[in-house]
């Protein structure tokens, strides 16, 4: 029945007849689904929000957090009003860009990993599963230990390394076609390779470890304008793509039958999203260093919370990617202050557990 | 004819499995596909709908190989449901459908009003309207079948390409289904080639039959020329009853026993 006033009901229950009474009734139904269907959006649109203040509360707070403590609103001031106090030429030169590649990165890392993990269809691949890690570090080691005196093309190198090493492994991995299957193996194996080759580098040179390790552990310390600026475009490019291309991997996640029957080019779009998930990751790791873990964590953290479908999933990645490596950055400042620790470690030790925990929540759920 | 395969031989690496196959198959037409596990069904599928190439000969849409043609003009005329597909767990079934208007699209992959309606249309002819927002994890074995039917119709094609549809339903649901698609045969004159397990079914709904033994075409026809004693101890190694159903104008069989 519909809710009325009295006269209305009246006047209903005289005219009802049975088809009337279905009408009535579907229509109640139409108004619930539609209903329905705007709750599970703005179910959606809430999470991103969550998302979106959690990474500005992590900004806030990797700015104003440090051997000098500022309020949330003395960091707004500081970078949009004041001009020549010091506060502000801390801030201006020293957090503000620390605090930015930490977002580039996490951004890059994460979109990376997302896009390797639905291109693959696998929950676990990472931008070291295309080889990003392992060519980087192998690059950097080489040109450290061989060729010291160039090491300021460490970050060029890395990058080399870490997007030459992807080539190969979709080369390798080629047959009619770049099966996920193949790749992945491939890529361990590849990885598999260059890891030995460090480890002999670090045999025979083991005086030259120290020097190099700050790499292989990955950290943000002293970083500044110049590191954003090689990061942006990548960043920049990865986002453009999270806004243009979330329908194809959609598509790309249903089979590779069902999207080329829907006319996706599969091996086409495949290429083009490991060469763009290959980009970030090793413009990432080549400022930053060898960061894995973000890669994995965050994509597998924002799938878990907001879902597959990638219209929602590239932003919820971004986002938290972003926010995870500011806030961790921060504590890795903080907690032996004024000793730094590498924020690859914090983010394993934070990261591990509560992705665990994640993952116990959502068999339970 | 719309759609040809001439001559065609298909392998996995080195294995060829299909071996010089011809199939030919008209504008209104229902074609099934039958024959024994592994004897190269879907093989011979994944060749017509363009997934896979042939190492020689060619298929043909509309008198085009198919192959010179782009991904996404194929996909205009020509739907295919695979044997095997992914199933993203928390898409909703509206959101699957729509995918179904992807070859459509343009660049900025916006739906127009017309594809709103489309997308509806196919909801309704699969009787899914009423669950268009549900998980697809939340719908029933027949229900995601119908989901994925109704993809396929949202592409608008000409011709309809689904390899074991039934499988895994029970006989309601496969009797559903095989009505809607002999309705939409009929209604939009949608061509359709398909693979069957079940022999009577194919029998009973196809306009014309391919056999497929060892990655050869042992005989094709009407069913009623086709289906006969020796067919059934040929390609299937079964001794079996053959009879007329008057009712439906087709034949059926019991079978008996297997033979070697
Ligand atoms: N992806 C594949 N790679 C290698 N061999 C395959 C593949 N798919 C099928 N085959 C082989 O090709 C033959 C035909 O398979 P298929 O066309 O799937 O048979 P059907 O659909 O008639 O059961 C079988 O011998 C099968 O083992
Ligand atoms: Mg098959």
């Amino acid at each position: 029945m519909i809710a009325g006033k009295p006269a209305t009901r009246r006047l209903t229950r005289l005219n009802m007849n049975k088809g009337m009474k279905i009408m009535n009734v579907q229509q109640l139904v139409e108004k619930n689904k539609s209903w329905n269907l705007s709750r599970d959006f703005a179910k959606k649109l809430l999470i991103l929000s969550g998302l979106l203040a959690f990474s500005f509360l992590a900004f806030l707070i990797s700015i104003g957090q440090g051997s000098l403590d500022l309020s949330f609103k003395e960091v707004l001031r500081c970078i949009f009003l004041e001009h020549d106090t010091l506060n502000h030429r801390i801030i201006w030169n020293v957090r503000l860009p620390r605090t930015l590649v930490a977002g580039l990165v996490g951004i890059c890392l994460s979109l990376s990993g997302s896009i390797l993990q639905g291109v693959l269809r696998n929950p676990l691949a990472a931008p070291n599963i295309i080889g990003v890690s392992s060519g980087a570090g192998f690059m950097a080691f080489v040109i450290f230990i061989l060729f010291p005196e160039y090491y300021h093309i460490v970050p060029l190198g890395a990058f080399l390394g870490a997007f030459i090493s992807t080539i190969l492994i979709y080369v390798l991995a080629w047959k009619d076609g770049a099966h996920p299957m193949r790749l992945i193996l491939a890529g361990v194996a590849v990885s598999a390779l260059l890891g030995a080759g460090i480890n002999s580098l670090m045999i025979f040179y083991p005086e030259k470890i120290s020097g190099i390790i700050g790499f292989m552990v990955g950290g943000l310390s002293a970083r500044t304008w110049p590191h954003f600026k090689v990061l942006l475009p990548y960043a920049s490019l990865g986002i453009g793509m999270a806004l243009l291309f979330p329908h194809k991997l959609n598509i790309l996640a249903l089979g590779d039958e069902i999207a080329t029957g829907l006319g996706l080019n599969v091996e086409k779009t495949r290429m083009m999203f490991i060469v763009i998930a290959s980009l970030l990751a090793a413009s990432a790791v080549s400022v930053v260093g060898l960061l894995g873990f973000v890669g994995l964590i965050v994509p597998h953290t924002a799938r878990l919370i907001i879902g597959s479908d990638y219209r929602y999933l590239f932003p919820a990645t971004a986002i938290l990617g972003a926010g995870v490596v500011m806030i961790c950055d921060t504590i890795a400042r903080m907690i032996f202050d004024p000793v730094e620790i590498p924020v690859g470690i914090i983010m394993a030790l934070l990261g591990a557990p509560f992705f665990l925990y994640l993952l116990r929540e959502r068999r339970q759920g | 004819m719309i759609l040809q395969a001439k001559n065609l031989d298909l392998s996995y690496g080195k294995k060829i499995v299909v071996k010089d196959v011809n199939i030919e198959i008209n504008r209104g037409e229902i074609v099934t596909i039958i024959g024994p596990n592994g004897s190269g069904k879907s093989t011979v599928i994944k060749a017509l709908s363009r997934y896979l190439k042939p190492q020689k000969g060619q298929v043909l849409l509309e008198n085009k190989n198919i192959f010179s043609l782009k991904t996404k003009e194929v996909a205009q005329k020509v739907a295919v449901l695979p044997q095997m597909k992914n199933v993203p767990e928390d898409f909703s079934v509206e959101t699957l459908v729509g995918y179904g208007r992807y070859p459509h699209l343009g660049f900025r992959q916006r739906f127009s009003q017309e594809d709103y309606q489309i997308i509806k249309w196919a909801l309704k002819k699969t009787d899914l309207l009423q669950f268009k927002e549900r998980q697809l994890n939340n719908l029933s074995g027949g229900e995601k079948q119908r989901a994925w039917i109704a993809m396929c119709l949202a592409q608008k094609p000409e011709v309809l390409i689904l390899d074991e549809p039934t499988t895994f339903l029970d006989i309601s649901y496969q009797l559903e289904l095989l009505d809607l698609i002999k309705e939409l045969n009929e209604s939009m004159g949608l061509t359709i080639i398909m693979v069957l397990h079940d022999i009577n079914q194919a029998a009973r709904y196809s306009h014309k039959l391919y056999a497929i033994k060892d990655g050869c075409v042992h005989s094709s026809g009407r069913p009623q020329d086709l289906l006969n004693e020796d067919f059934l101890k040929d390609v299937y190694k079964i001794e079996a009853d053959v009879f007329q159903d008057n009712k439906h104008s087709c034949p059926y069989f019991i079978p008996l026993k297997k033979v070697n």
